[in-house]
């Protein structure tokens, strides 16, 4: 249909219900926070934030944010703005599109 | 020893998302746990608490997880406690330097949360066997009745 999002279904497991919530919350805070460091040139904030959602994405059944932490890292690493700006956009498109199934 | 005493367990790592997975994946009813979220407060909790097996991050603000477990060994070094390094596939260097200060084992982030709770439970038998073996046991009782 014109204009509708297609959802990104995540099955995740029952046991973990209640902390899945809090846990793309805290992505969408990591969004604001990695956009403010970039305006400030800190890249090791960002470095940080990515080592981070790498090390916890696929734990919690999103291994996408897992992938965009690793590329967040990488690209903190090497001060590639216009690559973190493009993976800060993926990150908010995926937390905007995902769908969580509990089963 | 108590062989049926819950294992005390002390996690140490920056990541409170991560945490609250230790936490869900570690029942209370198999550990005592106690969650800090830096080296430094692990060396604190490490040292009025003795925990039967610390997981260590070795990133972390404040203290890194490896000079918490540097100076562990510098001042407690006949501890009886199993110590687990928790790191990315990427800080194998960090992981061999603290294999030279003494650790049972490393878990490779992210992990399984279904399938942590053994992983540690497999470095702990290196200390204590009979107590790994009946925690195990405790483990796999739980996760049965929660199937039923």
């Amino acid at each position: 249909m014109a204009g509708s999002i297609e959802k990104i279904v995540i099955h995740a497991d029952p046991e973990i219900a209640n902390l899945i919530p809090g846990y793309l919350e805290n992505r969408k805070k990591n969004i604001a926070s990695m956009l403010e460091a970039l305006g400030k040139g800190d890249y090791e904030t960002i470095n940080f934030i990515g080592h981070s959602m790498r090390g916890s994405g696929q734990g919690y059944g999103f291994s996408a944010i897992s992938e965009i932490g690793t590329a967040l890292e990488q690209a903190a690493k090497h001060n590639n703005t216009d690559e973190i700006k493009r993976r800060i956009d993926e990150l908010a498109v995926y937390i905007g599109r995902v769908e969580v199934v509990y089963e | 020893m108590n062989k049926k005493a819950k294992l005390k367990i002390l996690i140490a790592e920056d990541d409170k998302d991560l945490l609250a997975l230790y936490d869900k994946a570690l029942p209370d009813l198999v550990f005592d746990k106690r969650l800090v979220i830096n080296g430094e407060k692990a060396l604190e909790a490490y040292k009025t608490w003795h925990p039967d097996i610390l997981v260590l991050d070795i990133i972390m603000p404040v203290m890194t997880g490896y000079s918490a477990l540097k100076e562990i060994r510098e001042v407690l070094k006949n501890g009886n406690t199993t110590i687990v390094i928790s790191t990315s596939i990427d800080d194998m260097d960090e992981v061999s330097k603290c294999e030279r200060l003494g650790i049972q084992g490393y878990i490779v982030k992210p992990f399984d949360y279904k399938k942590i709770a053994y992983e540690i439970l497999k470095f702990f038998k290196k200390n204590d066997p009979e107590r790994a073996d009946v925690s195990r046991t405790r483990l796999e009782a739980l996760k049965k009745k929660a199937k039923v």
